[in-house]
């Protein structure tokens, strides 16, 4: 059944990918101000709006471990925050790439690129914590701690170009009157988000079967170790 | 059309080198498992 669901799965994600791109190259407009640069626009948003999905997962199942104690939540959670990462970086990287030939400088330290950078730090940090706590009760509990407050910066980068004066340009979704983006640019856009979306899923379900069996893998070699040991005993 | 074209090139492959590892890891912990239970 799960393996029915991935392969559906994978095939939506093709099909959005491949719309996704077509309609990118031959159905947006190419924008008057910017040019064709600013078709980065329908990859940074989406891989921008799925990390704050991963990160809200990391949140929830944080969360829910604290409540619980229950490994399923701990491992969902550090699925979430790796490919959340890795979508924060993407963000980091494609952001300097349509900045560098519109603003005519890679970086500035405005308000949304900083709580950006300031996110990644808090899930690489969440990350690398994982690493360096042998015990998997302290680190599933410390990890959990970090994962459940380190969400407090989601909120802020979402509306630092709400409440603060930003060089990053300001909303154009959701953004109230004035804001708002041509119909086809539009479509495009949700088309690139349900792509991009099917991919964290794919990715995030693949990383989290590889936890499943490295817990299984654990407990063989924990096995192993107990035989061993009660062999030499006797 | 240049920085455009990177942009997507780093997401391809950072998006890519990423499922390859997973791929990677997912095969070495398959074969670490199939081996341990045949010793069982």
């Amino acid at each position: 059944m799960a393996r029915r669901f991935g392969m559906v799965l994978d095939a939506a994600l093709l099909v959005a990918m491949a719309a996704g791109f077509g309609m990118i190259f031959f159905y947006a407009p190419i924008e008057s101000e910017m040019g064709i640069v600013q078709k980065i626009f329908y990859v940074h948003v989406p891989l921008a709006w799925n990390a704050f999905l991963g990160f809200a997962i990391v949140f929830f199942a944080s969360f829910r471990y604290l409540a619980t104690r229950d490994p399923k939540w701990d491992a969902r959670a550090l699925a979430a925050a790796e490919v959340g990462v890795l979508f924060t970086t993407l963000v980091l990287i494609t952001g300097p790439i349509w900045a560098k030939p519109v603003w005519g400088i890679w970086w500035t330290w405005d308000a949304r690129l900083t709580l950006t950078l300031v996110l990644w730090l808090i899930y690489v940090g969440y990350l690398m914590l994982r690493r360096y706590v042998d015990s998997p009760e302290r680190r599933a509990v410390l990890s959990a701690v970090v994962g459940v407050t380190g969400f407090i910066d989601v909120p802020l980068v979402y509306f630092a170009i709400r409440w603060w004066r930003t060089q990053h340009p300001q909303p154009v979704i959701a953004g109230g009157e004035g804001s708002g983006l041509d119909p086809r640019m539009a479509s495009t856009l949700w088309v690139c988000v349900a792509a991009l979306t099917l991919l964290f899923i794919a990715l995030y379900r693949r990383r989290l079967a590889i936890e499943a069996l490295r817990a299984r893998a654990d407990a063989l070699r924990e096995e192993a170790d107990a035989a061993r040991a009660e062999g030499a005993r006797s | 059309m240049s920085w455009l074209l990177t942009a997507y090139a780093v997401v391809a492959i950072a998006v890519g080198g990423y499922a390859l590892r997973l791929a990677r890891v997912k095969r070495a912990l398959v074969s670490e498992i199939d081996a341990a239970t045949r010793r069982r």
